[in-house]
């Protein structure tokens, strides 16, 4: 073709060549999808207006004289000192556990790795259902400590493996030939490389001490959720919860402000290319059989006790505890919750999602931070909101509706995390290639994005499912009555003194969480890709 | 006098030798480069050196203390040594100062002074003293490690191709700076690399490894000159290497009769040999051996050229030449050879 071919004038007059263009569109093709990530926060943000509302509700006088008494001091108090011992003995444990498996030639060092992170298939509440059914005295702060620490540790020692495992062994390297000795060098080059590790953890490990109902109910130690729970229970939607509720969102805020703070702006990620060489392990030399002692007692008092205990009643209670149309009623409503949560859950993270990866900026960030902030809430708090909430509209009170919503707001970002990594898998240009082909964007998305990150979004939805299968004081505010889980029947055989009978439900919790658990081990274990 | 000798060292990591039998003398304040192609055994012999890792076999001692002597060794932080690694290794956490601090006590009088003497040594602005190791560019990296090795004042240092990560042109001033800084600090120096040019441009003693053994020792220039097998002649460089008849002092191969260097010739060796000489040695000329030429790569100042020998059988060669007047692919040319040749000591 000739160069005149191109000079010459087009034919078409100017009026028909706009015709012939398509209409321009002022706006980004994706503004719906802000719109329904706005709408998801908002809806994420009820427990927090509810905060807001019930202070301004009860006025100051009310308010003051309900939060400002002896009751809630010694609630603080207790929850502080559960706090103060429990998380730094998780961390010392967790990262005593995580060296020895990682960086030692402790004997077995690939079981003893998978037996630190198995308590965490055992809900909590069956930590504190074994442990005082093996020793009935067991109760006050220091067995609150006990049985926390063995409950909650792994959530600390996930973290530290994977971040010891992302560590170049030539920073170690470097400090020992600058003389320092390896105790030092653990101390200022390992430790502060573990910092994100072990800030994350605590303040997951925190958020559970504070939400935690069950373990402590069993366990007789009061703690702001067990209040809650006692208040709401003699008198529903009473001020007198709704303000310890309100107390007890503000401590989470600042939990979480804390670890803000805490983590700092460090970079800890290693400079330069390349592939890091792969650490070496230490010599325990004849400290070996000693060391072992550590996992091998912590495995005895973390699995064992709930494991040996269970199988204690389940022999004592024989064939008569399988009520088996009693036990399958509550499997399928739990996962008739479990698995309508989780979907709903996951269709309510896609806008987020989708906006954090591919059109990231200050009001996503924003949004985004309202989830992750509401989604740290216990669930008492968010079940006390709902119920405020519902009061008022009587038609959901008590409904199906009502207690999946709370699922939602709980385990958004459960789902949100699972679905923003593997959106970020999906690149955008095959979302482009596909609108380059006549797909609107709606149906690009759909088509490749979304079904490209099913996997992650399936991730997402089981953990939702096992968080739903193992969550009690939400359910057991909100759930319609009548509603029996497995979470709720096991509490409710509990509260008889029944633990025969609570045994079942507890095994099938355990089992339901196996797979979850070993895949959160495996997934430390690949943060290398080794 | 030797400064740091290793003897008859071993390391295995399962199956695999490591190194084997290694023995090296450095002598004291000089600069020693060792060189070798990936995996033969270069960076674990420094890892030995530096004490990150105990050897199977084998002796290290240093200014006359036993470092090593077989697994039983002294630990890495009570050694001594200075290490600047490949891409510096720098701690992400801390700033610049606080790295080049790291090896210095914290409440030590003089730290935040010899900080900044170390940061002028090596050719750091002071302003940068605060900043992040990741808003740094490769080659101030490298200084700051540089400067982090030398603020406990090591009797050794150990550099691991610690120029690799530049681009070339930083590369060659930044290994220039860094030498001069040694030698002027009279520090032993030990640097491992896979870069030959590097490795004969940086040292005074040069040792070439090959699967985990020492293939040879010496001189950069000896080494260049007088490579004792064919491998590591063309390991230190382009080699030609042909086969010819030694007779009366001279040698004649393909390229004619050349003049064979003196000291290769104790006992007058007669008959089949292989020689060595280097591209450069080669000349376009008026007269001489007639080729043809192959092929011309352009490369700005040198090119290079493939030429085939006419008659014969068709030897290959390639030549470097300087960029002005580069004869054209199909050229017949003629070629002398400049000075002698090396003969190898193992018959062809």
């Amino acid at each position: 073709m000739s160069l005149t071919a191109f000079g010459k004038p087009s034919r078409l007059s100017p009026a028909r060549r706009s015709h012939a263009v398509p209409r321009l569109r002022r706006w980004p093709r994706h503004l719906w999808m802000p719109g329904l990530a706005l709408l998801v926060s908002l809806a994420a943000l009820l427990p927090l207006g509810f905060i807001g509302w019930v202070a301004v509700r009860t006025g100051w006088a009310t308010a003051s004289a309900l939060v400002f008494r002896p009751r809630v001091g010694e609630l603080l108090l207790n929850t502080a000192m559960l706090m103060a011992l429990t998380v730094p003995a998780c961390a010392v444990l967790a990262l005593a556990l995580a060296w020895l498996t990682e960086r030692s030639d402790l004997p077995g060092a690939r079981v003893w790795a998978w037996l630190a992170v198995a308590p965490l298939a055992v809900p909590a509440f069956v930590h504190g259902y074994a442990w005082v059914t093996l020793i009935p005295s067991l109760h006050g702060l220091f067995a609150g400590v006990l049985v926390s620490v063995l409950a909650y540790s792994a959530f600390l020692y996930l973290p530290i493996v994977a971040a010891l495992r992302r560590c170049d062994p030539a920073l170690e390297d470097v400090a020992a030939s600058l003389g320092l000795s390896p105790w030092r060098v653990f101390r200022r080059v390992v430790l502060p490389q573990l910092r994100l590790a072990l800030c994350g953890g605590s303040l997951l490990i925190g958020l559970h001490l504070l939400a935690e109902y069950g373990l402590f109910a069993m366990i007789r130690f009061d703690t702001f959720t067990t209040a809650i729970m006692d208040q709401f229970q003699s008198a529903y939607n009473g001020p007198a919860a709704s303000m310890l509720g309100a107390v007890l969102a503000l401590c989470c805020l600042g939990l979480l402000g804390l670890e803000a703070g805490a983590r700092g702006g460090e970079r800890y990620a290693r400079l330069g290319g390349g592939a890091a060489r792969p650490p070496r392990r230490h010599r325990l030399g004849r400290a070996r059989l000693a060391c072992l002692l550590l996992p091998a007692t912590v495995s005895l008092l973390a699995l064992g006790v709930p494991l040996v205990t269970l199988a204690r009643w389940l022999a004592a209670g024989g064939a008569g505890v399988w009520r088996l149309p009693e036990i399958g009623m509550a499997l399928g409503q739990t996962g008739l919750l479990a698995a309508t949560g989780a979907v709903v859950a996951t269709l309510a993270a896609i806008p987020m999602a989708w906006l954090s990866v591919r059109a990231p900026g200050r009001l996503q960030r924003a949004l985004e931070g309202c989830n992750y902030v509401v989604g740290s809430l216990p669930g008492v708090v968010v079940a006390l909101a709902l119920v405020a909430a519902t009061v008022q509209v009587r038609a959901l009170y008590q409904t199906v509706a009502t207690i999946v919503l709370a699922y939602v707001l709980m385990f958004l970002p459960r789902a949100m995390l699972s679905l923003r990594a593997s959106i970020a898998q999906a690149p955008a240009e095959l979302e482009q290639a596909a609108t380059s082909l006549g797909r609107s964007p709606a149906r690009a998305l759909w088509t490749v994005t979304i079904r490209l990150a099913a996997p992650g979004a399936a991730a997402g939805m089981a953990l939702v499912a096992l968080g739903i299968t193992n969550e009690l004081t939400a359910t057991q505010m909100l759930a319609p009555s009548g509603t029996q889980t497995l979470a709720t029947t096991f509490w409710a055989y509990t509260g008889e003194i029944d633990y025969a009978s609570a045994a079942p439900y507890a095994l099938l919790m355990v089992l339901f969480s196996l797979p979850m658990t070993w895949l959160l081990h495996a997934q430390s274990r690949r943060a290398t890709g080794r | 006098m030797s400064f740091l000798s290793l003897t008859a060292l071993g390391k295995r990591y399962g199956a695999v030798a490591a190194l084997d039998g290694v023995t090296l003398e450095v002598p004291a304040g000089g600069r020693t480069a060792i060189v070798g192609p990936s995996g033969s055994g270069k960076t674990t012999l420094l890892r030995l050196i530096a004490g990150f890792e105990a050897p199977d076999a084998g002796r290290i001692t240093l200014g006359g203390e036993l470092l090593a002597d077989g697994p039983a060794a002294v630990p890495a932080h009570r050694r001594g040594v200075g290490v600047v690694m490949q891409d510096g290794a720098l701690f992400p956490h801390l700033s610049v100062a606080d790295n080049i601090g790291f090896g210095l006590e914290r409440g030590a009088a003089r730290r935040a002074a010899r900080i900044a003497e170390l940061m002028a040594m090596v050719g750091l602005d002071a302003a940068m003293r605060a900043r992040r190791p990741d808003a740094l560019s490769g080659g101030q990296q490298q200084r700051v490690a540089l400067a982090r090795a030398l603020a406990r004042q090591p009797r050794l240092m150990l550099l691991d191709e610690p120029f690799s990560a530049l681009d070339t042109a930083l590369r060659a001033s930044t290994r220039k700076a860094v030498s001069d800084l040694l030698s002027g600090a009279g520090i032993t120096t030990i640097l491992v690399t896979h870069d030959q040019a590097e490795a004969l441009s940086f040292a005074d003693q040069v040792a070439v490894m090959g699967a985990g053994r020492l293939l040879q020792v010496g001189t950069p220039q000896a080494l260049y000159e007088r490579p004792l097998t064919p491998m590591v002649a063309s390991f230190l460089g382009e080699a030609i290497i042909l086969v010819a008849r030694l007779a009366g002092g001279r040698a004649e191969c393909a390229l004619g009769l050349i003049p064979v260097a003196d000291r290769d010739m104790d006992g007058r060796r007669h008959g089949l040999a292989r020689i060595m000489l280097r591209p450069e040695q080669v000349e376009l000329a008026e007269d001489g051996v007639a080729a043809e030429v192959a092929e011309v790569a352009f490369g700005g100042n040198v090119c290079t050229v493939s030429v085939r020998l006419c008659g014969g059988d068709a030897t290959a060669l390639t030549l470097r030449r300087a960029g002005l007047g580069v004869p054209a692919v199909g050229t017949i040319v003629r070629l002398r050879v400049a000075g002698a040749a090396h003969v190898f000591a193992d018959a062809p």
